[in-house]
């Protein structure tokens, strides 16, 4: 898979925005 | 043989998807709170999105990755509930089972069926190890802690 030339930036862009969706869905979950 | 015993698994994930997104849908409908948005396109996507990426070969590592990745915030989430509200540990092992079935289809489809591929060192925490997800529901906790925590 490292082997795809568009690996590393698709890395990149789904580890940022999985971590500020997660931390978004922190703040957005209040039981 | 190998090709009905994905269909069954299929559909065991498919079974395990409508019993979870029956049950979320019931206790909290996404039009009566926040937060039930969340299972609902959740749910949504494992019964729509994942089972048809799980059955083509080309896109089973991205269902792969979409099931497991449902299932770490599931157990975020009703360990988050249980901790605050009423305990839904029972509900977090049921969840699990659509984590093994997932991880079932993958390596029937990516592994000869005979295999025993041996990971060693920081292999074990790369995909497409337990040891991946493993650290992933860790780090996911943690993120979504700081989240609950500081953002108020």
């Amino acid at each position: 898979m490292n082997k795809i030339k568009w690996f590393k930036p698709l890395w990149w862009v789904l580890h940022i925005v999985a971590i500020a969706l997660v931390f978004w869905l922190g703040h957005f979950v209040k039981f | 043989m190998k090709k009905k015993i994905k269909i069954l698994l299929i559909l065991g994930l498919l079974f395990v998807s409508i019993g979870g997104g029956w049950l979320h849908y019931k206790y909290h409908p996404y039009d009566a709170t926040g937060f039930g948005w969340m299972p609902f396109i959740i749910g949504i996507l494992s019964l729509v999105v994942v089972p048809v990426l799980f059955y083509f070969k080309k896109t089973v590592h991205w269902a792969y990755l979409i099931n497991g990745f449902s299932v770490i915030i599931g157990i975020i989430t009703m360990a988050h509930f249980s901790f605050e509200v009423a305990p839904l540990w029972a509900n977090i092992v049921t969840l699990l089972s659509k984590f093994v079935i997932g991880r079932a289809i993958f390596c029937l489809e990516v592994y000869p069926i005979d295999s025993n591929p041996k990971v060693k060192g920081l292999g074990l925490i790369r995909y497409p190890n337990m040891g991946f997800w493993y650290v992933h529901l860790v780090t996911w906790s943690l993120v979504y802690f700081l989240g609950n925590y500081f953002w108020r």
